[in-house]
């Protein structure tokens, strides 16, 4: 169980003050905003990625059966596992698309999880934060840290920098929480973003709506003027914000999918989400995390069983083409380069032969996970996990340990050029604030043997 | 050296009451009071001199402007009577009031006729649906609670607090019926309250630690957790001076009065997973930390046995009881009272007395025994919460008393624009009121209620209701586009998705364009017949009375002279149904819409 890390270590390093970086921003300076102290230490930054898509497999993978398969007998007749080169293996019936993009892809098999429970493991994942009840509340989304350093650059556009896709069977989201309103997640539907149109007028609803919000604009303009409390104008500033996504053919589009897309990358809510994702990459908006969340993978019972809803069968027909696909364009519009993906669950599964149900429970000390793009080296695995599946036995890196999702995290921002060590040294509530637990320390780091 | 891990709050804190200090100097106001009154000579004058026009009601307001004037505080002025009455409707119901009901007040004359209309709301099943939802809000006992409580459960202990309220029921009732509940989750509500708190899946000490923080965060006003972890000492100094000098095993100890809980799961059906929990004690037993060496948990291993100890005073139970005997422990504890009057407070004054009201620092609140420099007294009003306490004592613990008391003082009745403007330091005198954003609840309501649509709303288990503030849990309603919308709007879910309010872009869009919030706008030609604005376009009345009448409804006044002419200007060249439905929209995305103010 890991200790409070704060309390129990002394830092040595020498930490560079990044407080002038953000003077200028104090005018955007709120609660727990810009403006608030920071520490950081001096990191190599990779900065390969301008976006991330993090395919989040809510309910926990098994690695055995997806990224980290192993000849054995608990494998399906069918599962024509193949190798693809350096070290990568992946069932051909399982992933038909992912394996034709071998090259590009790095598959991670030293990956361990400190939880076993779904809750407290998506949170761990969300948030390279140890689910704490006492720090929920100021425990920022990764996808919110994304957006806040955005911010802080000036790289700012259309759309909001963190977006959030829930390709079917998702759970809950953890928010922006103190970094504020700016920074939560476009938490925008699949199936058509309704709320970005306002056509209740037909061909004429651009010019009324303009008109009404124009209206709106003057009976506020007092408000503005002399206001009665910062609360009042911040809440005006949001619809400055949010009007430039309406009727703008570019931010539209991100959020259309044609017939041939739907069909092609699936048919499915997972697939209409990649294509969203695709979008969102390749119109340069401003987005530059997007969470797409795929529910069903806690498979405790009955995963090659066709007729079961959640059997891998229909799991990975899911998620291998929508990913394929995703894959399949970014290349072609040679996004891919700079737009990294990163697939994973919040924990593995058992190792070995399959439980009485036919299925796998809960593993921390192997868990899977896919990477490519945004400047991974593919073609090739990283590490090794033993015949079973059940343990790390090469770590594969720098370090003499398994890989955790905090370091993957660390890895993340660091294709984005955001400085993992960073730390908020003022919370509200007054506490601090590290953007992945534990790294300010060196606990945790990025994995530069991901990028090659 | 301070430890690196934790930032100099301590020496912020100082610097910021040093800096506090220099401010009121230069913020002292020179007038009829004499420069030279102490606190002491204004409390004794009572009528203090400072804005002499704000009436002095109630002890609340002796106490808040005697400190105001002490310091050289202008308070703000009060509040106009349109204000005000739609503070009080959504403070008190979670309603806005309707134009008539407005004008009425408006043109009542009676000196009395606040605190009359107080007395009407308290006595109103809208205030006993409203605070049924606080309530709800605060112990979150919800159907979808891992696959325990369920609708019948749910619907119990919503029941319950109904009953609580409906009756102005003591508080220190409810608190020993719920800390002390026994029975069937399926048959006895309060049996929901310790349902709540069982922590799936996790060793049996996890629940009875994570009870005991829901019972002293409720009920005492300290969240116990972080010292059911570890020590307060290297972790707490900062933050809170009491807790940082606790210790583990001393959470143990309060936590031990829960060890006897003996919690039994009865499958509901065959088919589904949905479990009834029967709640009763043990008669045998303690607090002790075996584990079950597979589940560990994720807490630090507890080595030892525990004997109950209450944590405020080392109180130990007379009987073998212990949940009983928590309850009364809990209950006679002065902090009981302190907790409850400071949360009501926090409620309507947006801040408490010590903020945030889950957090009290007990070696911070004694005035004669002030902590040391630089830590500050924490309540900002200790003289007044003792004189709050006191007077929810004598009546019986009773809420009605107390939440009149604090909405027909002054106090609460105050602007939110104060003449120097929103300066931070004036939050700490309650000079002027705050603004709060509607509740998604509220909001949905409001949306209704000012466009006059009735909406049926279905609830599982139950009959369907007309409000969304009586909704009994966050699953409700069986509606999926009203469900949504109230997502939307930051409603949480009571268990993993707190409550937000928020402001963000998805927001914004949602109150701009959504098509439940828009419908409300539609006059005949875009199919609505009943909304306020197809009836505005049909009545043939002047212009200027259907502008009164649309802001009225919505946000609760009359348009200011600057408004009348924006509005009345957007007239030309649109048709009468597009210039009011262009106008009901503006409303609807208008600040004084979406906050109470």
């Amino acid at each position: 169980m890991k200790t409070c890390a704060s309390c129990s270590r002394t830092s040595r390093r020498d930490f560079l003050a990044g407080a002038g970086a953000f003077g200028a921003l104090a005018a955007l300076a709120r609660r727990g905003d810009a403006g608030v102290r920071v520490e950081l230490a001096d990191v190599a930054l990779r900065s390969t990625a301008k976006a991330v898509i993090f395919v989040n497999l809510m309910g926990a993978p098994s690695q055995l059966d997806t990224f980290d398969p192993k000849e054995g007998p608990w494998n399906p007749n069918d599962a024509d596992l193949q190798p693809l080169g350096g070290g990568l293996v992946l069932s051909r019936k399982l992933f038909p698309q992912l394996s034709r993009f071998g090259s590009d892809l790095l598959l991670l098999h030293n990956v361990s999880s400190w939880e076993a429970a779904h809750e407290r493991g998506q949170f761990y994942i969300q948030t390279a934060h140890q689910a704490n009840p006492a720090f929920v509340a100021e425990t920022p989304n990764i996808g919110s840290v994304v957006s806040h350093e955005r911010t802080l650059a000036g790289v700012v556009g259309k759309l909001p920098a963190f977006m959030a896709l829930d390709g079917g069977g998702g759970g809950g989201i953890q928010g922006a929480t103190f970094l504020g309103g700016r920074h939560e997640p476009l938490d925008a539907p699949t199936g058509s973003f309704d709320t970005i149109r306002h056509d209740y007028f037909g061909n004429d609803s651009q010019r009324r709506f303009g008109e009404r919000f124009g209206l709106l604009k003057s009976l506020e303009a007092p408000v503005v003027a002399s206001p009665s409390d910062p609360l009042l104008t911040r809440h005006i500033e949001f619809y400055d914000a949010a009007r430039p996504l309406m009727y703008d053919p570019a931010v539209e589009a991100v959020f259309q999918i044609n017939g041939e897309e739907r069909s092609r990358y699936g048919n499915n809510q997972f697939g209409n989400a990649c294509v969203v994702a695709r979008n969102a990459v390749r119109a340069k908006l401003g987005v530059a995390f997007i969470q797409i969340t795929n529910g069903g993978w806690d498979t405790h019972q009955s995963m090659f069983d066709r007729s079961s809803f959640n059997s891998m069968y229909r799991l990975t027909e899911v998620l291998d083409r929508g990913v394929g696909m995703l894959v399949e364009d970014l290349k072609a519009s040679g996004d891919l380069a700079q737009t990294l993906i990163i697939i994973m669950g919040e924990f593995g599964r058992t190792p070995g032969p399959l439980n009485a149900s036919g299925g796998r429970d809960h593993h921390r000390d192997v868990m899977p996970v896919a990477m490519l793009g945004g400047g991974v080296k593919g073609g090739r695995a990283l590490g090794a996990s033993d015949s079973q599946g059940a343990r790390v036995v090469e770590p594969g890196w720098s370090k003499q340990r398994p890989i955790f999702p905090e370091d993957l995290t660390a890895t993340i921002y660091s294709a984005l050029g955001i400085n993992w060590t960073k730390r908020i040294l003022e919370t509200p509530t007054g506490r601090i604030f590290q953007y992945v637990d534990g790294a300010s320390f060196g606990t945790y780091t990025s994995v530069d043997e991901v990028f090659g | 050296m301070a430890c690196p891990a934790y930032p100099p709050s301590v020496r912020n804190e100082w610097q910021a009451a040093l800096q506090q200090e220099r401010l009121l100097k230069r913020a002292r106001i020179p007038g009829p009071v004499s420069s030279h009154a102490t606190e002491t000579a204004s409390r004794i004058a009572g009528k203090a001199e400072i804005a002499p026009q704000v009436p002095r009601n109630n002890f609340v307001d002796d106490l808040l402007f005697a400190k105001m004037e002490a310091d050289g505080i202008q308070p703000a002025p009060l509040v106009g009577d349109a204000e005000f009455l739609r503070r009080v409707s959504l403070d008190l119901t979670g309603r806005i009031p309707a134009p008539e009901a407005i004008r009425a007040f408006l043109a009542d004359s009676r000196p009395d006729k606040r605190d009359r209309i107080v007395d009407d709301l308290l006595a109103s099943d809208a205030y006993v649906d409203y605070f049924t939802l606080y309530f709800g809000n605060r112990f979150q006992v919800t159907s979808r609670y891992y696959n325990y409580i369920g609708i019948p459960g749910r619907t119990l202990f919503h029941e319950l607090l109904r009953d609580f309220l409906r009756r102005d029921r003591p508080f220190d009732d409810l608190a020993r019926e719920l800390i002390a509940a026994s029975g069937d989750s399926y048959r006895v509500g309060a049996v929901n309250f310790i349902v709540r708190g069982i922590q799936q899946g996790d060793p049996v000490q996890d629940t009875w630690d994570a009870l005991t923080n829901t019972i002293t965060t409720q009920f005492l006003g300290v969240q116990t957790q972080c010292v059911s972890c570890h020590d307060g000492a290297h972790h707490l100094e900062p933050i809170n001076l009491h807790l940082a000098r606790r210790r583990r095993t001393e959470l143990f100890g309060i936590s031990a009065f829960l060890s006897r809980l003996k919690t039994t799961e009865l499958a509901v059906d065959a088919n589904n997973q949905q479990v009834r929990v029967v709640v009763a004690d043990e008669s045998i037993g303690t607090y002790h930390g075996v584990v079950d060496p597979m589940n560990p948990g994720p807490r630090p291993p507890r080595i030892g046995l525990y004997e109950p100890t209450y944590f405020f005073g080392g109180g130990k139970p007379v009987t073998g009881e212990w949940r009983k005997e928590l309850a009364r422990l809990v209950t006679r504890d002065r902090q009981f009272a302190r907790a409850a009057v400071n949360y009501l407070w926090a409620h309507f004054f947006r801040a408490g007395i010590v903020d945030p009201p889950e957090a009290w620092d007990m070696d911070r609140i004694d005035a004669a025994n002030p902590p040391p420099a630089p830590w500050p007294l924490q309540p900002s009003h200790p003289e007044l919460l003792e004189e709050l306490a006191d007077d929810f004592i004598r009546g019986g613990y009773r809420l009605k008393p107390l939440i009149r008391r604090l909405v027909t003082s002054s106090g609460y009745q105050l602007s939110v624009r104060h003449p120097q403007g929103p300066r931070p330091e004036l939050s700490r005198y309650f000079a002027r009121q705050r603004p709060r954003r509607l509740l998604p609840e509220e909001l949905y309501d409001a949306l209704n209620a000012a466009s006059g649509l009735e909406v049926s709303l279905p609830v599982t288990g139950g009959a369907a209701v007309s409000r969304a503030v009586q909704l009994p849990d966050p699953y409700e309603p069986q509606d999926r586009n009203v469900h949504r919308l109230l997502v939307s709007f930051g409603r949480g879910d009571w268990w993993r998705t707190p409550r937000s309010l928020e402001t963000s872009v998805v927001r914004v869009l949602t109150l701009m364009n959504d098509g439940q919030v828009n419908q409300r706008t539609f006059g005949s030609s875009q199919g609505a017949a009943a909304t306020r604005v197809a009836r505005l376009a049909a009545s043939g009345r002047p212009e200027r009375d259907l502008v009164d009448d649309l802001f009225l409804a919505s946000i609760g006044r009359a348009p200011s002279p600057a408004e009348v002419e924006v509005a009345l200007g957007y007239r030309a060249g649109r048709t009468l149904e597009t210039w009011l439905s262009d106008l009901q929209w503006a409303l609807f995305n208008k600040v004084d819409f979406i906050f109470n103010q």
